[in-house]
């Protein structure tokens, strides 16, 4: 009995340990967003991200990924990679359903460094 | 684990992943195609039964509280919480909701004698417990005459040794398997199956939903339409799938802002709280009320339209099932494999390989696919809504047919309902992760 309450406490630790989120601070630089329409609805939108480095200027040439996905379990999310124009990263993502979306943006910048950002994007509006 | 220390976002987390896509779909469809295997392997009885091997419980369940009541409160709150509170886009609220089931188990099963949580207070189990009279499998006796002779009843009582010393345990529910009628309030743990010394307990294929016009005495639960409790929690069974399904789709959007500009109801609880009310209590007692009248005066009885209405309720049980079932399984199957890519997250971030090339693209069925699939189960429950209450109508005689129609034009109302619903547009909003 008392070596299967210190093989239980064992797991639940190692589970513990596995479990816990880590949370990457970003400050290495900053991720501007414009998503047009700016009240989106079920359908395409088109999403534009500027880049920014830890000192405030514009980063060309980052690579920029994005997940599009809801706030609840259980739906599609959609993996997008953002091409740059004129200094601006462009992509679209398809709002499935109405409701709340989020986007996890993640940019890459030349030097190495990686910059995150959660956008909350509520209420999508219904077609 | 996850629930609590992951990933804040849902769809990033296996609790919500887990409970909220997985676990009540599949409830579902093996209570469709088997019986109640999820209440057989429960872990909050079997982590119960584990801690009562430290403590044993002192006391028997009050006479008093020997119903249902608790857990329909118990019901009602869940499916409350669900929606004020977006459980399905909270892991940390979605882990401290199973943890708080666990907590009451035990609670409750190391004070008191038996199976009482189950039998008295936990809310899943009560909606499998009506889930399962649409199951086709039945654990009962296969040679009643065996039982007459039988003076030990191990199958209520349990199996002891010569010294009077427990070996196995009887059912815990109170449910004597010569009486026993149908699958309410049984959680197919088999005790009986293991305490019968002639090996007289089996299961049984039967008609699924044929226990719904059972009128007869049912061990350890009497009469389904002298039980209030019984027919109140089959009511919010009902009534509560329409409304579980109507909190996702956009209508619902555009009613909380006109209860807001019309009543001045602010607070998404006080609008939930009057949606509640309408729905669980105000339109059953028109359409139920409405429906028993109607079947008194067909059929000149001189039996309360409340007597009434206890008896038919049962009859709208399986279209309620299929509610339950359209929804639930819509979320299973265009979502099935989204737990790969959380699985796929982890791995990585322990430094572990991904397994597949990611991102892991697909998640399930597409949706046009599963909206026919949505659409059979709600007719299915529609037919079989219709069967019960015909069947029941029977005792009415030559009445039958009047007896009969209210009940049947309320389960197509519902019907109608419930295609509209699914037809909506879904509209999912939910807690906005910090």
């Amino acid at each position: 009995m008392r070596a299967r309450c210190v093989v239980a406490a064992g797991l639940i630790s190692a589970l513990a340990i596995a479990c816990r989120e880590q949370t990457n601070a970003s400050v290495a630089g900053s991720i501007d967003y414009r998503i047009v329409p700016s009240a989106p609805v079920v359908g395409p939108s088109r999403v534009e991200f500027t880049i920014h480095d830890a000192l405030g200027a514009p980063v060309r040439g980052a690579a920029v990924r994005l997940e599009a996905t809801m706030t609840h379990a259980g739906m599609a999310p959609q993996w997008l990679e953002a091409k740059e124009k004129d200094g601006r990263y462009l992509t679209s993502v398809e709002f499935t359903m109405a409701g709340d979306w989020v986007l996890l943006v993640e940019a890459r910048l030349p030097d190495g460094t990686q910059v995150e950002r959660i956008i909350d994007v509520p209420a999508v509006g219904a077609p | 684990m996850h629930g609590l220390l992951g990933p804040s976002l849902a769809p990033r987390n296996l609790a919500t992943q887990l409970v909220w896509v997985h676990y009540r779909g599949a409830l579902l469809l093996v209570m469709l195609f088997a019986g109640n295997f999820l209440c057989m392997a429960c872990p909050m009885v079997g982590m119960r039964d584990f801690a009562r091997s430290w403590i044993t419980p002192r006391w028997r369940w009050p006479r008093s509280l020997r119903n249902k009541w608790i857990a329909l409160a118990l019901v009602v709150s869940v499916l409350f919480g669900y929606e004020l509170f977006d459980w399905w886009g909270d892991p940390r609220a979605t882990a401290v909701l199973v943890l708080a089931l666990f907590s009451l188990a035990l609670l409750v099963d190391l004070s008191f004698e038996g199976a009482s949580f189950c039998k008295h207070v936990c809310p899943v189990g009560q909606w499998s417990f009506f889930a399962s009279t649409l199951s086709p499998l039945e654990l009962r006796v296969a040679d009643p005459g065996r039982c007459t002779s039988c003076l030990s009843k191990d199958c209520l009582r349990g199996r002891r040794d010569d010294q009077g010393g427990l070996v196995q345990r009887g059912c815990e529910l109170g449910l004597f398997q010569p009486r026993k009628r149908g699958n309410m309030d049984c959680t197919f743990c088999l005790d009986c199956v293991a305490a019968c010394p002639q090996d007289n307990v089996t299961l049984t294929v039967r008609v699924p939903g044929a226990e719904l016009w059972d009128g007869g005495f049912r061990s350890g639960i009497g009469r389904l339409a002298r039980r209030p409790d019984l027919g109140a929690l089959a009511t919010v069974f009902v009534f509560g799938a329409l409304l579980n399904a109507f909190g996702m789709v956009s209508p619902v959007f555009v009613l909380q802002a006109w209860l807001s500009a019309n009543l001045g109801l602010q607070s998404e609880g006080s609008m939930l709280g009057l949606l509640f009310a309408f729905v669980l209590v105000i339109e059953p007692a028109l359409l139920l009320g409405g429906a028993a009248l109607a079947t008194r005066r067909a059929t000149r009885a001189r039996e309360s339209a409340l007597s009434i209405a206890l008896r038919y309720i049962h009859s709208l049980v399986p279209f309620g099932f299929g509610v339950w079932l359209a929804h639930f399984s819509f979320h299973l199957l265009t979502g099935f494999w989204s737990f790969v890519p959380i699985l796929q997250r982890e791995l990585a971030r322990l430094g572990g390989p991904a397994l597949t090339a990611p991102p892991w693209a697909p998640m399930g069925l597409p949706p046009a696919m599963v909206y026919p699939l949505e659409l059979g189960f709600l007719s299915l429950g529609l037919i079989g809504s219709w069967i019960v209450a015909w069947q029941l109508a029977d005792r009415d005689g030559p009445w039958r047919i009047g007896a009969f129609l209210p009940w049947g034009i309320v389960a197509s109302v519902l019907f109608a309902t419930g295609v509209w619903i699914l037809s909506q547009p879904m509209e999912m909003r939910g807690m906005i992760p910090s």
